[in-house]
């Protein structure tokens, strides 16, 4: 039964390549869900790698990351797409949490994921934004929603005092983000179209 | 694939979006954008903090939200260090006439530790594991909030 289901569904697939303008790299899902899962992996390893480089201790402003794992979400949705993003920004914080997180760090990680990650789905379908204002943008949101975290944590209001600092730092470590993800999503793209054919 | 009308389908609005790898306009009213914001932000807390400058300095130290002491910092005769007990060890905060610090954590952080001397009213230092926040706090006016948090 399963089997007469894909012969059916196939030409569906054939007719969407087939539209009027047809998409320049039209991927199949096979390599849609390899690139998810290649670029969840990268996140998660590129957050534990983090952590080892710029342990907390030598950073100039407490709480400040550099927001390597970024790299992957920027590159999953400019290579797969802006669901993709999204899911790979929550399963990244869960997968964090199973593996020895403490719930603290899972709030932050994933209010501060959905938050950004929906900034940037939005931003980046503007048509004078480029990659880095989209990567700047969900930065600094990233940490306005970091700061409504801490808020709720540690009810204080004097929290707030310490939101411009944290959100310059982040709107600069956006576009150092930007940047470092441009040649991954280009890379991709070639090794993508190499398996296809 | 557009439907009849012409709108775009969800699974096609997640799809991915068009690529521009220069930097362009939008960018920068974007930095300008929060530049803007952080300023207002700074210029809010200097005003703050100038207003509440002649005021009496007080410390506050809350845990979970619920105050643990507050006290004027001109009635601490000599330095002592201040024990808070915490889930995974004790705080210890230095108090003295002129400066507040936290001194010790059990937290791995550390980030309270390093935010250093408070002085000002304004400054504060936060332990989030520990959910513990030490603060300078100005003047009598905060009197009626400190019975709204005491409770």
């Amino acid at each position: 039964m399963s089997k007469m289901k894909d012969t059916s569904k196939k030409p569906e697939t054939a007719k969407n390549t087939a539209m009027p303008t047809p998409k320049k790299n039209a991927k199949s899902t096979a390599t849609r869900v390899t690139r998810m899962a290649l670029m969840l992996s990268l996140a998660l390893v590129l957050s534990v790698l983090e952590a080892w480089l710029l342990p907390q201790g030598i950073l100039p402003i407490p709480g400040w990351k550099l927001g390597l794992a970024n790299i992957a979400i920027l590159v999953t949705m400019y290579s797969v797409g802006k669901g993709a993003a999204l899911m790979v920004a929550v399963y990244r914080s869960l997968i964090l949490l199973a593996f020895g997180g403490n719930i603290v760090g899972f709030g932050f990680s994933l209010v501060g994921g959905i938050v950004a990650g929906a900034t940037m789905c939005i931003l980046s379908e503007r048509k004078r934004i480029s990659i880095f204002g989209v990567s700047i943008a969900g930065a600094a949101m990233h940490a306005v929603g970091q700061i409504l975290v801490a808020l709720m944590f540690a009810k204080t209001i004097y929290i707030l005092t310490y939101l411009p600092w944290l959100m310059v730092a982040s709107a600069f470590a956006g576009g150092v983000i930007a940047f470092l993800s441009i040649p991954v999503i280009k890379a991709l793209d070639h090794i993508g179209n190499e398996m296809i054919q | 694939m557009p439907t009849k009308d012409g709108r775009l389908e969800a699974s096609e609005r997640m799809r991915r979006p068009p690529r521009r790898f220069r930097f362009l306009p939008g960018d920068l009213v974007i930095i300008a954008m929060i530049l803007i914001f952080c300023v207002v932000f700074w210029v809010g807390i200097f005003l703050q903090g100038k207003y509440s400058e002649k005021k009496e300095r007080y410390v506050r130290i809350t845990q979970d939200g619920n105050l643990v002491l507050e006290i004027k910092l001109s009635l601490i005769r000599e330095p002592v260090d201040y024990l808070i007990y915490g889930k995974d060890g004790n705080i210890v905060v230095h108090l003295s006439s002129d400066e507040v610090y936290i001194k010790e954590s059990p937290c791995e952080d550390q980030i309270c530790v390093k935010t250093g001397v408070l002085k000002k009213v304004g400054d504060g230092a936060v332990c989030l594991p520990n959910r513990v926040v030490v603060q300078i706090i100005g003047g009598e006016e905060d009197a009626g909030e400190v019975d709204a948090v005491a409770k």
